[in-house]
């Protein structure tokens, strides 16, 4: 095959491939260099899953979730009672998390076709990309300049800022009030999406 | 003087609610939080990717 013609075959490979999954795999590999094993885990397994997506390849389930808001409401709210009065790192939290994790991709898994956005909303998105790349890039040479220097006093990364803010109560219930209103306004605009593919 | 980390993180932060606060003062200008939020969740690997970082974002903060 010709240079052309493998390159025309590669660009046909990565149609309409989703911007997550070389995202996620940096990350993973970020974590890999880092030496921190699970996270590079869960970012491989983020990556693959996001694969499989892509290729269409993920069984759909047969009972496509029906959103009860109030049921929703109440597992959240459970969820966040349970990271705020439970000792951190506890058994709770990891089996509260291990069972977060298929309800979450279960109830994302439903039909809707992509909108398509007026300029300005193009605009504004890459605005917050902006702001959550230079995030990720300060976030990035901090870490970098606390290795190199051996000093992670001035050159924090946000898991050492935040770790002792969520040993304080007043702490861990801004960051948990926070993590759930996250969820919440996540699934109330899941909600108007599959009401609105419904109709 | 203020950390470079430090100053970095609270200028992306501070630019955050600037972005948020306009969308919601301009929304045919800078769209607002909830529309873009909305849009982008539209797609199935763009509301994979976000249930994942959400739930990563618990998981790593507290079992860490």
């Amino acid at each position: 095959m010709s240079r052309l013609g493998r390159l025309k075959h590669v660009k046909k490979l990565l149609a309409g491939m989703s911007p997550w999954i070389p995202l996620f795999a940096f990350v993973c590999l970020f974590h890999i260099v880092r030496g921190v094993a699970s996270d590079a885990i869960l970012f491989g397994l983020f990556t693959l899953l996001e694969i499989a997506s892509w290729r269409g390849w993920l069984p759909r389930f047969k009972h496509r979730p029906n959103l009860n808001l109030w049921l929703v409401r109440g597992v959240l709210v459970g969820a966040g009672m349970t990271l705020f009065f439970a000792q951190r790192d506890s058994l709770a939290d990891h089996i509260l998390f291990l069972a977060l994790l298929p309800l979450a991709i279960w109830a994302v898994d439903f039909k809707h076709a992509p909108i398509r956005s007026p300029k300005f909303v193009v605009h504004t998105r890459w605005l917050w990309l902006t702001l959550a790349l230079t995030m990720a890039l300060v976030e990035l040479g901090a870490y970098i300049a606390a290795n190199i220097l051996k000093d992670d006093r001035n050159w924090p990364t946000v898991s050492v800022l935040v770790g002792p803010v969520l040993e304080a109560p007043f702490g861990r219930l801004v960051f948990v009030a926070i993590w759930v209103a996250i969820g919440w306004g996540m699934l109330r605009s899941m909600a108007s999406l599959r009401k609105g593919s419904e109709q | 003087m203020l950390p470079i980390p430090y100053a970095g993180y609270l200028i992306v932060i501070t630019l955050g609610v600037v972005l948020w606060l306009a969308g919601r003062r301009w929304p045919s200008v800078i769209a607002p939080l909830g529309r873009i939020t909305r849009e982008v969740l539209s797609s199935l690997p763009s509301r994979i990717a976000i249930a994942l970082i959400w739930w990563w974002l618990g998981w790593h903060f507290f079992t860490n």
